[in-house]
This record gives structure tokens, C-alpha cells and sequence, in this order.
């Protein structure tokens, strides 16, 4: 058997894991209308907020679907499926709550870190199969721009795994029960793991593969219904983020008064808020200055992080 | 998870790896060539983690998905073809390859036949990473540490130096490419190209 | 119930507008980028109107039909100006918006589309003009392994002969005249490797045919330029400071305009996309540029007027060698007004 420390019934993962991914994305949806707003100068009630993801979603459903000049079809399909069943991957691993998790494997953050490599290939696939120049060419920027963020989350995901002594989420959540949270213990891991958040849902700054410049990159030919698809996956991988944020670096699930899952919720729509207003405030980044910024700043400062981690903990 | 679902489980994967290695050789297109292998590799995967081999088998998955996704654009670097809109033809060298593939697939089936394979079922051990750890580093811990550092240096300083940024200005302030002829003028503008004949194509991947 | 409650909620949604713009078209798009009841979409596909506006080219007629085609059907059509426009591109019916209130009209089409109405139909060439397939060794429709011009577009080809037969082929392609981040009646003509340029011409849309529609910039000069730092901020992925900078370009009063300098020039907003981005040899990048509109619109809203550099396209291809396409079309978005002035100078200053 799979070495799994708690593994849900498949029929209570699916739906537990289509929740939390569906109310996890319409959340994101929902903060980038109304922080938006805010930055925009208009601001617009919590009613509003909440109905203009479903408007939008009503009207991409009314749309049609167009087919460019052969297309690779089967893949064009497939790509947003894949994207989010790799976020539902990810997802399954993460404690929702301090007793529960999907499948609590003990190989977690291999697990996560896979989904995440997977993740390229669909964005690339997302990118290649419509046949035209601009989704190929930000599905050629998603990939520079993977080949330099995957690194940074292992080494952070590594480094939160050193005090739990173990590579099981459940068990890097259990480490800040009885120790002090990630987030103090090991300042620079939130940051960097907010890179990889914004570079996987290629979200705000980092949005390389679907950037207004590139007249929408790998979405550039989309429309209707596979455009609601590919919007609503990318957001439900970045709530995945913003979980598993909260899980690595606050304790996730675990605090006073309040039922587990709540606390987790809580602590990831500040981390989602937090991500949705860079995502507002903060101009993309062209490929060329991340990528160098990624190598030279940014993954040594990752081997620092990792080294400090491991000197904590073994002192 | 019972033993049926198992089994009917490795043949499910079983059965998509063999089928997604063979349409590796039937697609026109170098992206849908890489990425059936990709998921061939996938079911391997799958099938590693049946065999209780958890760590190997979900490494797999993120070290061919980098590996593909590099080989995939590095092909369509190679040869801008969006999308396949040209086929082109996948297959050199058939005969030498078919009958190396012949041959490894007869000795491989011959391995598993003849060779006394244990029949004990395997239990679960208390800690296989703990024990793939011990196994892989071992006695040689400080020597795997000093080479992962290597190449994650080696890396690093790779990009640095192929920053088209350099400490001292743009890294290809005034070069320019040397001449295809030694004897030739470096100022020389080079010749265009006549069209590439059948012999320039992909490279050895397959 | 379904059926019912989808359109509804439908209704709510802004309406997703794609703008083909001529010369001097920023009235019109400053009203439409300022409208939280429209939203300016990157790509046709995401639209549901197409509007054209300002003094389009003769020229790009054939451009913008195809762009009415790729606006997924049913389609609303629409020209801001006058009939002129109407008649030449020969779609029908279309409306004629005026151009200070735009936004019931275009409401108005969108929500026709949405209750079942039949949109304008598809006018371009047929989709597949060239037969190309079973040319070739390998029925590629191309020379050996590469190469042809299946459906008309030219594939890639290395670009000569390299030292040891490791030469990259190279993609042409062109972009434009209505790719958003690019002004107005300009072409980016490109080899592409990769993502990264290898040859770069920016053209200008030929004019001697003359224009057709009216244009119709805005009327105040410091609104000009904050019009072109809202369609940077756009650009850049900054849809909401894009609005916020519409809005006061529509009303430049100095309080707002402060404000929104101080809002942009913060050291983590718009500068992270623009920083060191298209340095032209007069040692100015991106950043440089768009402060530069900041000051003139804060000049010319107090009384003076300073005035900006033209810049000639064609000069321009050098200097984007070698970048990332991304990147050449930011540089390209801030050098907007520069370069649009450049492109319309041959119709004197009516336009």
C-alpha cells in the first residue's frame, strides 16, 4: 500500500477537492474584481464583488467556442483539464484540517513539487495546440519562466521539511503546532514561495504566458467556454497556492477557538488578497530581467534560506 | 487499496505506457512526439508507486516533465513549427533502429522469464525513504553533498555568464560571428543560404 | 431556470470590447478604458464587439475585416465618427456610436447579441487560400524538413548557413496594425526565434491611399498623454491603474492628476515592467519615457506646452534586435504618441 498517513474515501476526496477548488477559485475571482475596483477608483460593494465572477462566467458560457487553422484539438482540450487536475494533485496533499487531509502521503512535497513541473507542460500544451504565434510565444515564456521559479519552491518546500523531519504536509504543519511558525522561523521562505505562486498561476507580475502585450498569450485564441475553463483552473491553482502557503508558513489549519478548516481558510484568503493585490499594483516583469533576477538573486538567496533552515534545526 | 485494484491498475498503466511509447513513432510533430513520452514515463511512474517504490516512482513524474518540457522546446526552438501545421516525418534510421529495438525488447522479455525473480510478497517497510536514502548516500553523504553543490554552483554560474547583461556592459558588445571560411574577411557579410536540403532535420531524439 | 438565470446574470458582466483604432483615436479609447461597464480585451476572441475608430488607413482594410472575423460570431460591429467608415468597409448595418457617449450603444449591440440576435457574418477570404499539402519529400508542403507556405504563411527557415549546421530557423511573421499594444497604423514585421527577435521592421501602415472616419483625439494635450500612460499601464497587465489613468485623462484637474503621478511613480508599480526596458540610443528606457508624459501632461494642464519628440518607425528596428517580443512591444507602447505623430505627420495636422 501507499505509505499514507490518513487517505480519504475517493468519493469524499473528489468531492472535498472539487469544493475547495471551485470556492478557492470563485474566492480569488471575487478579490481581484474588488481589490481591482479599489485600485481602479471605483469601488464596488461586497455584492457586487461577489456576483461580477459569476456574471462573467454566465456570459463566457454564452459564448461560443472558435477553432483556429488545425489546431491540435485532443490537447487544446485536454490543457486546461490537465492544469487543473494538477492543482486538485497538489491540493490532496495539503492538511484542511489539523486532523484531515485528502491523502496525507508521505512523499507530499514530491508530490506537490511534480504537479507543479506538470503544470509547464500544460500551460505549454495550452500554448502550442491553437497553432498561432502569440500563445506559442507565451507558452515559450511560461517555460523560461518555470525552468527559474521550480527551483526556488523545492528548496523552500525542502527547507520547511528539515524541522518536521519529514516530507508529509500534515507533519510540516504538526512541526508549527509545537514550535514556532514558518513564517518566523524561516523569514524568507514566504516570499520566495509567493514567487512560485505567482510564476505557476502566471498571476499579476509574473503573468508571462498570458500578458496583455502578447493580446492575451496562450489564451489569445480562446473563447467561451474553454476561456472559462482556463480562467477558473488558473485561479484554482493559485487558492492552491495560498493554502499550501498557509499550511508551509502559518500553521495552516491549526489555532485557538475556531474549527481547523475555518483558520485555514482565513489565513489563506489573506495570503490570496495579499497575492490578487500585487497582481493589481505591480507592473509584469519582462522574461529577460526575472529570469536573471530569478538566478542571481533570487536562487542564492533560496541556498541561504535552505542552509539557515538547517543550522536552526540542527542547533 | 485491495490486490484486484492493484492489478487492474498496473494493467490500466501498464497498457497506456506501451501504447503512448508506440505513438511516439506515429505522430508528425516533435511537441506530440515528447509529450507521449512524457506520458509513457508517466505510467512507469504510476506503475513504481504500485510496486511500493513511492519515491522513485512521483521523482519520476517531476524529472521527465522538466526533461521533456526542456526537450520539447529545445526541438521547437530547433524548428519554429507552430503546432505541426508541417508534418514532418519522424523516423531515420529505421532498419538499424528497429532491429535494436527488437533485440533490447527480446532480452529484456528473456530477463523476465528466465531470471529466478523472489515470489515472497512484499510488506510495506516501516520507512522506504529513510532506507532509499541510506541505499543511495550511504557511506558517500559528504561526497553527494559536495557534488550537488558543484553543479547547483555550475549552474548558477552558467546562467550568470550567459547574461547578455555582464558586469562590464552588454556581454556582446562588438562581437561579431567569426567566418565559415578561415580565409575569409571577418567583415564580410556571410552568404545567405541556399534551402536546406532533406538531410538537416531533428536531431536524435526520438 | 437555468437557461433563464445564466443570461441574466450575463447581463452584469462589463462588455467585452475589441478596439481596432486608427489614427487619433484616443478619445474613443480613453472613454471605453475609463468605462467600468466595457472592458478592452487583449484579443478578438474575447470580445464581443468590434469597434473601429479614428482615421483608419485605407490600407487596412483587409486587416480589419480579418479582425472581424476572428470576434467569435455572433458578433456585434460597430464605427465611432461617421458614416464614412460604414460605407467603406461594406458590413452592413452597422451603427454609427458617437464618439463622447459610446457606451449605451455598444451596451445596447452586446445585450441584442446576448438575447439570440444574428451579429454581423464573417467577411474574410476563404480560411485555407493556398493549397499546400502534399508538397514536399514528406508532404510538409515545404522545402526538405522546413520551409513552404502552408495556408499562405511563410514557415520557418534557418537563416543561413551556420558554422556547423546548428543555425536556428527563423520565423517571419507580422503583428498588427490592431494588436493593442501596438499605436496606431503600424506594423511590427519579424523574424522570431523562439520568443526572441532576430529581425525587426516596424512599418508604417502606407498612407498615400489617405485615411477614412473622422479622428477624434481628446481635447485637451495633457489628456494625450495620460491616455498613452493609461495604455501602458495595460499593457503592462495593470488593467486597473489603466482605468484610473483613463479617468483623469478624460478630466485632467491637477489634484487627480497629482495623485495619479504619485500612484505610478511608486517604486513597485508600473516602473517594475517598464525598468530598463527598450533603451534607445538616447540612453532613455521605458521608464524614462512615460515620466516624461507625466511631466508634459502636468505642463500642459498648467498652461504650458512643451511638446514631445517624434520618432521615425523605421529607425526604429535596430535597437529591437535581439529582445524578447514581449519586451518590443512594451518599448513599442511607450514610444506610442512618439511614434503615432511620426506616422500621421504626412497628413498634416488634421489628423
Amino acid at each position: 500500500m501507499i505509505e499514507v498517513a490518513g487517505a480519504a474515501h475517493p468519493l469524499v476526496a473528489a468531492v472535498v477537492v472539487s469544493a475547495v477548488l471551485g470556492v478557492g477559485a470563485y474566492a480569488v475571482a471575487a478579490l481581484e474584481t474588488g481589490i481591482g475596483a479599489r485600485v481602479a477608483g471605483h469601488p464596488l460593494g461586497v455584492t457586487a464583488s461577489l456576483r461580477a465572477p459569476l456574471a462573467q462566467a454566465a456570459l463566457l458560457l454564452a459564448r461560443p467556442a472558435v477553432v483556429t487553422e488545425r489546431p491540435d484539438g485532443p490537447l487544446w482540450v485536454l490543457a486546461p483539464a490537465l492544469y487543473a487536475a494538477l492543482a486538485a494533485t497538489a491540493l490532496s496533499v495539503l492538511p484542511l484540517a489539523t486532523d484531515f487531509a485528502v491523502a496525507d502521503v508521505r512523499t507530499g512535497i514530491v508530490v506537490f513539487g511534480s504537479a507543479e513541473v506538470l503544470a509547464m507542460v500544460a500551460v505549454y500544451l495550452h500554448g502550442w495546440a491553437p497553432n498561432s504565434p502569440l500563445p506559442l510565444v507565451g507558452a515559450y515564456r511560461f517555460i523560461a519562466s518555470g525552468c527559474s521559479f521550480l527551483l526556488l519552491s523545492m528548496f523552500v518546500l525542502i527547507a520547511a521539511a528539515l524541522p518536521a523531519e519529514s516530507m508529509s504536509f500534515g507533519r510540516i504543519m504538526a512541526s508549527q503546532q509545537e514550535g514556532l511558525w514558518n513564517v518566523l522561523r524561516q523569514p524568507l521562505g514566504l516570499p520566495l514561495f509567493a514567487v512560485v505562486a505567482l510564476g505557476v498561476s502566471f498571476f499579476g507580475p509574473l503573468d508571462f504566458s498570458d500578458g496583455h502585450e502578447l493580446a492575451g498569450g496562450t489564451a489569445a485564441e480562446v473563447s467561451g467556454p474553454p476561456a472559462l475553463a482556463w480562467g477558473w483552473a488558473r485561479r484554482a491553482m493559485l487558492a492552491t497556492y495560498a493554502i499550501a502557503s498557509a499550511v508551509v508558513f502559518l500553521a495552516g489549519p491549526s489555532g485557538p477557538w475556531l474549527p481547523g478548516p475555518l483558520w485555514l481558510a482565513l489565513k489563506a484568503l489573506a495570503i490570496a488578497a495579499a497575492l490578487v493585490w500585487l497582481r493589481h499594483t505591480v507592473g509584469r516583469v519582462q522574461i529577460d530581467r526575472f529570469v536573471l533576477v530569478a538566478w542571481t538573486v533570487l536562487l542564492p538567496l533560496a541556498f541561504l534560506h535552505l542552509a539557515i533552515a538547517g543550522v536552526v534545526t540542527l542547533a | 487499496m485491495t490486490g484486484v485494484v492493484v492489478d487492474v491498475a498496473f494493467w490500466i498503466f501498464a497498457v497506456a505506457s506501451a501504447w503512448f511509447g508506440w505513438r511516439v513513432f506515429r505522430t508528425d510533430s516533435m511537441v506530440r512526439a515528447t509529450f507521449s513520452l512524457l506520458a509513457s514515463f508517466a505510467g512507469v511512474g504510476a506503475i513504481m508507486v504500485l510496486l511500493l517504490v513511492e519515491y522513485v516512482g512521483v521523482a519520476l513524474f517531476f524529472m521527465m516533465g522538466v526533461e521533456m518540457v526542456v526537450m520539447a522546446i529545445y526541438m521547437v526552438a530547433f524548428m519554429m513549427n507552430p503546432a505541426g501545421i508541417n508534418p514532418m516525418q519522424m523516423l531515420h534510421q529505421r532498419r538499424v533502429a528497429t532491429a535494436v529495438g527488437v533485440a533490447v525488447a527480446g532480452a529484456l522479455a528473456a530477463v523476465a522469464v528466465a531470471a529466478d525473480l523472489p515470489e515472497a510478497p512484499l510488506v510495506a517497510p516501516a520507512d522506504t525513504i529513510r532506507a532509499l536514502g541510506h541505499e543511495l548516500m550511504g557511506g558517500s553523504m559528504l561526497l553527494m553533498q559536495t557534488v550537488g553543490v558543484t553543479l547547483a554552483t555550475t549552474m548558477v554560474a552558467a546562467v550568470v555568464l550567459s547574461s547578455a547583461r555582464g558586469r562590464f556592459g552588454p556581454a556582446d558588445d562588438g562581437s561579431r560571428p567569426p567566418p565559415l571560411d578561415p580565409d575569409e574577411q571577418v567583415e564580410a557579410e556571410p552568404a545567405q543560404a541556399a534551402a536546406r536540403g532533406d538531410g538537416h532535420g531533428h536531431g536524435g531524439h526520438g | 431556470m437555468l437557461t433563464d438565470l445564466l443570461p441574466r446574470l450575463a447581463r452584469h458582466a462589463p462588455v467585452p470590447v475589441c478596439l481596432a483604432r486608427g489614427l487619433a483615436a484616443t478619445g474613443v479609447t480613453t472613454r471605453l478604458r475609463a468605462d467600468p461597464d466595457v472592458r478592452l480585451v487583449a484579443s478578438p476572441r474575447q470580445a464581443t464587439v468590434l469597434v473601429i475608430a479614428g482615421a483608419v488607413p485605407r490600407a487596412a482594410r483587409d486587416a480589419v475585416l480579418r479582425v472581424h472575423d476572428q470576434v467569435p460570431a455572433p458578433r456585434g460591429v460597430a464605427v465611432v465618427g461617421d458614416q464614412s467608415l460604414v460605407e467603406w468597409l461594406d458590413l452592413g448595418d452597422v451603427p454609427v456610436l458617437p464618439a463622447d457617449d459610446p457606451v449605451p450603444g455598444l451596451r445596447r449591440l452586446h445585450e441584442q447579441l446576448l438575447a439570440g440576435a444574428g451579429g454581423s457574418p464573417s467577411r474574410g477570404p476563404a480560411d485555407n487560400p493556398v493549397e499546400w499539402s502534399g508538397v514536399g519529400p514528406h508532404g510538409q508542403g515545404g522545402e526538405g524538413m522546413m520551409g513552404g507556405k502552408p495556408y499562405g504563411r511563410p514557415m520557418a527557415m534557418p537563416p543561413q548557413e551556420g558554422r556547423d549546421g546548428l543555425a536556428l530557423d527563423r520565423l517571419p511573421l507580422v503583428f498588427g496594425p490592431f494588436l493593442p499594444a501596438l499605436p496606431a497604423a503600424v506594423q511590427l514585421e519579424v523574424g522570431l526565434q523562439g520568443d526572441v527577435l532576430e529581425e525587426v521592421r516596424v512599418v508604417p501602415l502606407d498612407l498615400d491611399a489617405g485615411v477614412v472616419g473622422s479622428s477624434r483625439p481628446l481635447s485637451s494635450a495633457a489628456g494625450r498623454y495620460l491616455a498613452a500612460v493609461a495604455e501602458l499601464c495595460a499593457v503592462a497587465g495593470l488593467d486597473a491603474l489603466a482605468c484610473r489613468a483613463a479617468r483623469v485623462a478624460l478630466d485632467p484637474a491637477p489634484e487627480a492628476l497629482a495623485d495619479l503621478r504619485r500612484r505610478l511613480r511608486r517604486r513597485g508599480g508600473l516602473r517594475q515592467a517598464t525598468d530598463g526596458v527598450g533603451r534607445l540610443p538616447d540612453g532613455r528606457d521605458a521608464t524614462d519615457r512615460w515620466h516624461r508624459w507625466l511631466d508634459l501632461a502636468a505642463a500642459a494642464a498648467a498652461g504650458e506646452h512643451a511638446g514631445h519628440d517624434r520618432v521615425d518607425p523605421r529607425e526604429l528596428g535596430p535597437a529591437l534586435v535581439g529582445l524578447e517580443l514581449g519586451h518590443a512591444l512594451v518599448t513599442l507602447s511607450s514610444l506610442r504618441l512618439e511614434l503615432e505623430d511620426a506616422v500621421a505627420a504626412p497628413l498634416g495636422a488634421g489628423a
